[in-house]
């Protein structure tokens, strides 16, 4: 083992070119297995810039493809240095961080896709994200990591299962009831990975009270009750346990918002706003599912929690479980807490690089080295690839975990530059597949791609219309990798608004009837949409619809319901 | 239905050019399940579901299960049912009355107790594993009769979202409307009153994007999605959406299921089982009444009772009571404790549901609780009890065992069959 991880470490030193990583994958072709060309330029330039910034290329840009006069390598190492980069990939792996879409999506969109932006555009690795986020401490409103949490509150366990799956490819949550029939997790190793969060207490107050803490003012458990529902009142007494605890959480938020804002005691703000404002977080970044609570993790080594949940006639076995890591060992340090111990052994294990590879792979490429993403703990005789991911990690290791590495690695690929085909049969990486964009990605190319006057004013603004695309038009179900377009998605699309008025005002169709300003005009209305030029069968349909309604919408909306549109390929 | 037909002649003709097909073909499509009903009755098993959803977790003490003189029991009365020795709240004065139809399970656990995760165990069987993506009833429902011939969507959610289709996939997705106050469904209209050749023209452009697109690339994508979108375009032009317009019934029959949404949904329900829907779910929402219990319940009861007790008699009087299946309940009861502010809080450890219909005996209570509601006598029965037997009366196999990932599931959750209530 030791020798393989010598040897790994002596490959990671190696520059990995893509041209090794396209031979890896050749290796793997059956002899009827044929590489389809790479992409024409225009189509390379919309998927390169819906993946690495989440909106349309800019329309210079599409014009000199057409010209076959882009320079793509010099675009790519410039967009991989620019916030859009970061914005876009904060938004990527909040999506990998929530565990039930249908409820949490308006936070990966908003919350912790923005603090993992930050946390990128500061060149942060994914290892030391990952740290942070699972050893965090603080409130929604220092640290919109928290959110992460907050998902977790009324089923804990879960917590420990998404954790495995998401950041080490282990799929433990099964063992919960039982030891896994075909894996190796038995329910003991789930107990023992649960405990290593057995200090941690995820809670909600209401936003007023946390105010007046921010604002430094001495608040006592009694005054603090008066903000809580009167069911959590109930049975409330001064000088209880209860009330030491409430006492003690007010203390210990003290000094944490005090090291947040450089202030001991008062932070001399006033409200959530403007506590917000002193730390230079946008309004948007709170990380409450309802606005009107605040959210906050703590760690209580000294104190076994309570079990809230109303029904469980028996205390779960984490509980009283020692912590253990998923290899078996246990935290090292005595005194230090159980969390940070856990996201320093998390992020130095060796599945860790392997797991951040995999999903990063499958985001660009539609699919993972190893299928399914989050199960990476197959024997390698099973897995094909499992050569190139390990080359692949442990280049990502010698590079510090920087996202932006890893990206232009893989962008640089011949597989990944290839042109798209069908997804069906035994897939070899000969080809790219057409992968279905993200609401948000959908709803920023349709502003970005009408005009300019309706781009967003705000993040928030961008993100309410994902959410209505997303979350109040149909619920998604699976686990939140891919959009189903429903029927009343395409109502919607259709017959709603945005298609039919917001959109239109940007591209009005030409109000003559002369055939050669008609064809400008779509040909114009394609590139704008599609970053390519209409074929002639698609011109001759579209002026057609022109003919018979002569707005803007008649060709807009079949395009912006169409597969393509929804689609990087 | 017919009456549904005739009127609704002019949106066909109107909406001809856009779905490219003839009046013929929208009739052929619509007509086979319209006839349906008859050849319904003939079938050993029903095949529709109407799920009465509570949401929000109602009291079993202060509707189906009254412990009247006990300091449990709380202000309500109880009143006689139409079964000998079982009583109802007297808020349910309707449904005392309609008992002899009913089978009430007194014994109900379930595993939650927080509303999120015991309301995804109601619809699903399971409790909620992130990723997992078990499919909730409707969906299984919709996955297992799927007749891609029919216009209308086979899994409808009135006043709520249901849950999701999971492994099934968007085809099983419910059709969500959460309100609908004019009987006229949201975006189903061309915005802006646009022609009949436009639409027309704008449908042939979409099939000729996607079709060109799918040549390109992947075309089983395109087929999939451009799928999607003929279903919508088809909803547009089929006169069956006028199973959504409430509003078309007369005065008597509207005030008898109440005027109020709830009401107007479980009408809608009745018009979208007749139109031929495999499943519908109707939320009540607001049952979770940690404050002011009694208040609440008496005025939900005020909207449950009558409702509930139109439906059965409509579905009766259409001789559609025995090829449907009605589940109404929430995801947990409410305790026998009631707190300084006249609340309940949640109490999953027992209570109250009732189901009726086709498969099902008729006037059977099934269990009991405790002298003050806190807890079963002798056996509970859980959700996957309740839905292994909803699956099997509908005749669909509890134990049919689908892949997610690397785990076998079984549909019913390995829960047990009620052998007491199945006719």
């Amino acid at each position: 083992m030791i020798f393989v991880h010598v040897l790994l470490s002596v490959v990671g030193a190696l520059p990995l070119s893509p041209e090794r990583i396209d031979a890896r994958l050749a290796a793997r072709w059956e002899p009827a297995v044929r590489a389809a060309p790479v992409a024409p330029l225009p189509t390379l330039l919309r998927r390169i810039s819906l993946d690495l910034t989440g909106s349309m290329p800019k329309q210079a840009d599409v014009q000199a493809a057409l010209a076959c006069a882009l320079d793509l390598e010099g675009l790519i190492g410039r967009t991989l240095e620019s916030a859009a980069f970061a914005r876009h990939w904060g938004r990527v792996v909040a999506r990998w961080l929530i565990a039930q879409p249908q409820i949490y999506q308006p936070v990966a969109n908003r919350s912790l896709g923005y603090w993992v932006e930050r946390q990128l555009a500061h060149h942060e690795g994914l290892d030391a994200i990952a740290r942070e986020l699972v050893s965090a401490e603080g409130t929604s409103v220092d640290h919109p990591g928290i959110s992460y949490f907050l998902q977790f509150r009324e089923a804990p366990e879960n917590l420990a299962g998404h954790l495995a799956k998401t950041f080490l490819g282990a799929q433990i949550q099964c063992a919960q009831c039982h030891d896994h029939p075909f894996e190796k997790w038995t329910k003991a190793d789930f107990a023992g990975f649960m405990a290593n969060f057995k200090e941690a207490r995820v809670t909600q107050w209401p936003r007023p009270l946390v105010d007046r803490l921010l604002a430094g003012e001495r608040v006592t458990p009694e005054q603090a009750m008066t903000y809580m529902p009167r069911y959590v009142r109930a049975g409330f007494t001064a000088n209880s346990a209860a009330a030491r605890r409430v006492q003690d959480t007010m203390d210990r938020l003290a000094v944490l918002i005090g090291a947040k804002t450089g202030a001991s005691g008062s932070t001399g703000v006033t409200s959530v706003a403007a506590h917000l404002a002193a730390i230079g977080l946008p309004r948007e970044s709170t990380g409450s599912q309802t606005p009107q609570t605040v959210a906050f993790v703590l760690d209580r080594p000294d104190e076994p929690e309570q079990n809230r949940r109303m029904m469980k006639a028996a205390e779960p076995a984490w509980k009283t479980a020692s912590p253990r890591f998923l290899d078996g060992a246990t935290p090292p340090h005595a005194g230090t807490r159980l969390r940070t111990q856990l996201a320093t052994w998390m992020t130095a294990d060796h599945h860790f690089a392997r797991a951040m590879v995999n999903r990063v792979w499958k985001q660009l490429l539609g699919r993972g080295l190893v299928e399914p993403v989050d199960n990476l703990y197959h024997p390698d005789d099973i897995m094909p690839y499992a050569e190139l991911l390990e080359e692949l990690s442990a280049g990502f290791e010698a590079h510090h975990y920087q996202l932006v590495w890893l990206v232009r690695t893989i962008v640089q690929t011949q597989a990944y530059r290839r042109v798209a085909g069908p997804a069906r049969g035994t897939y070899r990486f000969q080809h790219a597949l057409v992968r279905p964009l993200f609401p948000g990605t959908v709803v920023r190319a349709m502003l970005e791609g009408t005009g300019g006057s309706n781009l967003p004013e705000t993040a928030d603004r961008e993100a309410t219309l994902t959410d209505q695309l997303a979350t109040v038009l149909a619920p998604s179900s699976g686990n939140g990798d891919s959009q189903n377009f429903t029927i009343q998605d395409a109502l919607y699309l259709m017959n709603g608004p945005v298609v039919n008025r917001v959109i239109p005002a940007n591209l009005a169709a030409p109000a003559e009837t002369d055939q050669g300003v008609n064809r400008r005009w779509v040909q114009d209305v394609f590139l704008r949409l599609y970053c390519r030029r209409a074929e002639a069968a698609e011109e001759d349909a579209a002026l057609k619809a022109l003919a018979a309604d002569r707005s803007g919408t008649a060709v807009l909306w079949p395009i912006l319901a169409s597969v393509e549109f929804w689609s990087n390929y | 239905l017919e009456d549904i037909m005739k009127r609704s002649h002019g949106i066909v003709t109107t909406r001809r050019a856009f779905l490219g097909s003839s009046l013929a073909t929208v009739l052929a499509a619509g007509w086979p399940r319209l006839l349906s009903a008859a050849t319904l009755q003939r079938s050993p098993r029903p095949r529709r579901l109407i799920f009465l959803y509570l949401n929000g977790g109602p009291s079993h003490i202060d509707t189906f299960d009254p412990k009247p003189g006990t300091r449990a029991g709380g202000p309500f009365k109880a009143i006689r049912t139409a079964l000998s020795g079982h009583s109802f709240s007297e808020h349910l004065p309707r449904l005392a009355e309609r008992a002899g139809d009913l089978v009430v399970l007194r014994s109900v656990t379930s595993r939650e107790g927080s509303h999120e995760r015991a309301r995804y165990l109601m619809h699903t069987g399971f409790s909620p594993i992130p990723g997992s993506g078990f499919p909730c009833v409707g969906s299984t429902l919709s996955n297992q009769f799927f007749d891609r011939s029919f216009a209308l969507p086979s899994y409808v959610c009135l006043g709520g979202t249901g849950e999701g289709a999971g492994l099934f996939g968007p085809e099983h997705e419910p059709f969500v409307v959460r309100r609908n106050t004019d009987g006229k469904l949201p975006y189903l209209a061309p915005f802006g009153g646009v022609s009949d050749a436009a639409l027309a023209a704008r449908g042939d452009l979409t099939r000729t994007l996607d079709q060109r697109f799918g040549a390109r690339t992947d075309p089983d994508l395109a087929t999939r999605q451009g799928s999607v979108l003929d279903r919508a375009s088809r909803l547009m032009a089929t006169p069956l959406t006028a199973a959504f317009d409430w509003k078309r019934e007369p005065e008597a029959v509207l005030k008898a299921y109440g005027d109020n949404a709830f009401g107007h949904n479980c009408l809608t329900a009745r018009r979208l089982i007749e139109a031929g829907v495999t499943c519908v779910e109707v939320e009540l929402d607001g049952w979770d009444s940690h404050k002011h219990n009694f208040t609440t319940h008496a005025d939900l009861c005020q909207k449950l009772d009558p409702a509930m007790s139109k439906l059965i008699d409509d579905l009766k009087e259409r001789d559609l009571f025995s090829s449907t299946l009605i589940v109404c309940g929430g995801e947990f009861g409410r305790g026998p404790s009631i707190n300084s502010e006249e609340g309940r809080d949640h109490h999953p450890a027992c209570f109250s549901m009732v189901m009726a219909g086709g498969g099902l005996k008729r006037g059977v209570v099934l269990g009991q609780s405790d002298a003050s509601g806190d807890k079963p006598v002798g056996t509970s029965v859980s959700i996957p009890d309740i839905l292994t037997t909803l699956f099997h009366v509908v005749g669909i196999d509890p134990d049919k065992t689908y892949q997610i990932g690397d785990r076998p599931i079984r549909l019913g959750n390995g829960g047990k069959l009620l052998k007491p209530v199945l006719t």
